[in-house]
């Protein structure tokens, strides 16, 4: 008893962080830090060595390496029509995915910090997509741009338009792709970007309603500016997303039609697990590290100075 | 004027909330219409009933993947809690040496892709005979750089008084951890016990590529099984199906809500 009201005691008297020298000197810590060290070694190191090493190498069926070949791999790569366009493909769909869900997160942060009443009603409709998981957001809007029972087509055929499924066209399906994926973004990136909108000082707001700017004007030139870093953040986080998105394709695309969303995470999967080529595919799945360490690599770069800390 | 106004701007916050929870909204009304009116293209009919939802619990293995993705997302949250929260607990609290070292290692793998993993993990697990079970589903993810970053951060907001405090008690470090470290991050370890139950929940490629029987798949990838096999056409019972998969992210958000709301402004700001 007497020892819990003296730590409440404490914890009220300070609110001082931990200093460098003011650690508790115990061995044990090797034993707590183990069993993480253990699984990401077995589970995080050894699988990224190995799929270096193995896009050096020409694979058997069972996915063994067995003859190094050198850069031979990523040669056949970047001669393969098909990989090219994956790739370009890919990055069309991650750069239009952050740029859409970042242009529609700030126009719903803007009206989720209008100034009415029951806002809380909205700003919890507006985060409603977060925690969808990929899976069932994708059979929902299979469902909605199914051709026979599709509440689009239905809507087009109401309105005299001829019905096209949408899905076998490979602009269409990587329009469906691009929705369903943004969809499921906008929670989350609405709910950063709120809590950067609350976070802009009133003053600044006052001073521009008194030189008559206009709600989008303010928007434009005093919010985005003031919330670049968030903005910043947020597209780091979708772009590395974006390049990891498979869920969505395997059950909506599949990879096609004709390829059109075959991205670069789905075609690993594909030239790894049903076509067997683990040579090809490792090399391929260094690419994609290289190019996600790439977007991290400028993250960490350019935060510091290019943007604006409020 | 300004009543209108007000008005304009609530009926527009309507119809942006309607637009947006929209395929939700219609997938939910679809799951209390017969299969046929849905078929017939007859979304108006009146004739709702729970039988979808009955017919998808009963007459598919549905419960069984639920099941399934609540011990694998559990044990996955449990062991990520223990991890975590010992590795930080020792990347804040101790004098290790190359302590700096090691944690700038866990940050490094913050930015390899799992995707680029999955063919050695594959063959690991295989390797193990963990394939098709859920130890293959849950002990790659028992550790997480990520949460070992996380509650580092709630750990260095420790005050300094209470470590001394602890230093006077002469706690084990141990003992100190449970006694100080746990209760005072309390609400960031409830966080990041829901974020990690929640994306757990959500996983898809790995239990895609390492399960091949209704006795170990998530729900995840139960609902691919149930869309691609004789019931494709039965639209009423999938969207039932869907509802079902996400009740529990939905329960736990709004559970989670001001959890996540806190801590989220703190990931935010720090960019």
């Amino acid at each position: 008893m007497e020892a819990d009201k003296t730590l409440k005691r404490t914890v009220a008297a300070s609110q001082q962080t931990v200093r460098a020298h003011l650690r508790i000197v115990r061995q044990p810590a090797v034993w707590f830090l183990l069993p993480s060290v253990l699984i990401l070694c077995v589970f995080v190191f050894y699988p990224m060595g190995k799929t270096i090493y193995n896009s050096f190498f020409a694979a058997n069926v069972r996915g063994e390496a067995v003859k190094f070949v050198g850069w031979a791999n990523y040669r056949t790569l970047f001669k393969d029509p098909l990989f090219l366009k994956s790739l370009s493909e890919t990055f069309v769909f991650v750069l239009v995915f952050a740029v859409l869900t970042l242009l529609i997160g700030i126009v719903l942060a803007r009206l989720a910090t209008l100034k009415l009443r029951r806002m809380k009603v909205f700003r919890t409709a507006f985060a409603g997509t977060m925690g969808t998981s990929a899976a069932a957001a994708a059979i929902l809007w299979l469902f909605l741009f199914n051709p026979s029972v599709g509440m689009v087509h239905l809507m087009l055929k109401a309105i005299g338009l001829p019905n096209v499924n949408l899905l076998v066209t490979p602009l269409g399906a990587q329009i469906v792709v691009i929705l369903t994926s943004v969809w499921m973004a906008l929670g989350f990136a609405f709910l950063i970007l709120l809590s950067a909108f609350q976070n802009v000082a009133p003053e600044y707001y006052e001073v521009a309603a008194i030189a008559g700017w206009s709600d989008w004007q303010q928007t434009l030139k005093i919010t985005v500016p003031m919330i670049s870093p968030t903005l910043f953040f947020l597209f780091v986080i979708e772009v590395i997303d974006g390049f990891k998105m498979f869920a969505q394709i395997d059950l909506i695309t599949g990879g096609g039609p004709d390829n059109a969303t075959n991205f670069l995470a789905y075609k690993i999967y594909l030239d790894a697990f049903v076509f067997h080529h683990v040579g090809i595919a490792s090399a391929e799945s260094v690419i994609l590290t290289v190019l996600i360490i790439f977007v991290t690599w400028i993250q960490f770069h350019y935060t510091e100075r290019k943007v604006y800390y409020a | 004027m300004n009543r209108l106004k007000n008005g304009l701007q609530y009926l527009l916050l309507t119809g942006v909330a309607v637009l947006l929870l929209f395929p939700l909204l219609l997938g939910f009304w679809a799951s209390l219409l017969p299969t046929k009116e849905i078929a017939a293209g007859r979304f108006l009919a009146t004739n709702l009933s729970w039988h979808n939802y009955e017919q998808a619990l009963l007459t598919t293995p549905l419960i069984r993947y639920l099941a399934n993705s609540l011990v694998t997302a559990g044990l996955i949250t449990f062991g990520q809690l223990l991890l975590c929260t010992l590795a930080a607990d020792a990347f804040v609290f101790s004098d290790l040496h190359y302590k700096k070292q090691l944690f700038a290692v866990f940050l490094v793998t913050m930015m390899l892709p799992f995707e680029a993993q999955i063919i050695p993990n594959f063959q690991t697990i295989k390797a193990f005979g963990w394939l098709d079970h859920y130890a293959g589903l849950t002990v790659p993810f028992f550790t997480s750089a990520f949460g070992v970053f996380m509650l580092r951060q709630a750990f260095l907001q420790l005050p300094a008084d209470l470590v001394r405090f602890g230093q006077y008690l002469g706690l084990s470090q141990l003992q100190f951890l449970w006694k100080i470290v746990v209760p005072y991050s309390r609400s960031m370890l409830v966080t990041f016990g829901l974020y990690t139950f929640l994306t757990q929940w959500n996983q898809y490629l790995w239990p895609l590529i390492t399960t091949f029987s209704d006795d170990y798949r998530p729900v995840q990838v139960g609902l691919k099984q149930l869309q691609s096999e004789d019931t494709f056409a039965n639209w009423g019972m999938l969207m039932a199906t869907a509802m079902i998969v996400l009740v529990p992210t939905l329960v736990l958000l709004i559970c989670g809500q001001k959890f996540f709301k806190h801590n989220l402004n703190a990931g935010g700001t720090k960019g």
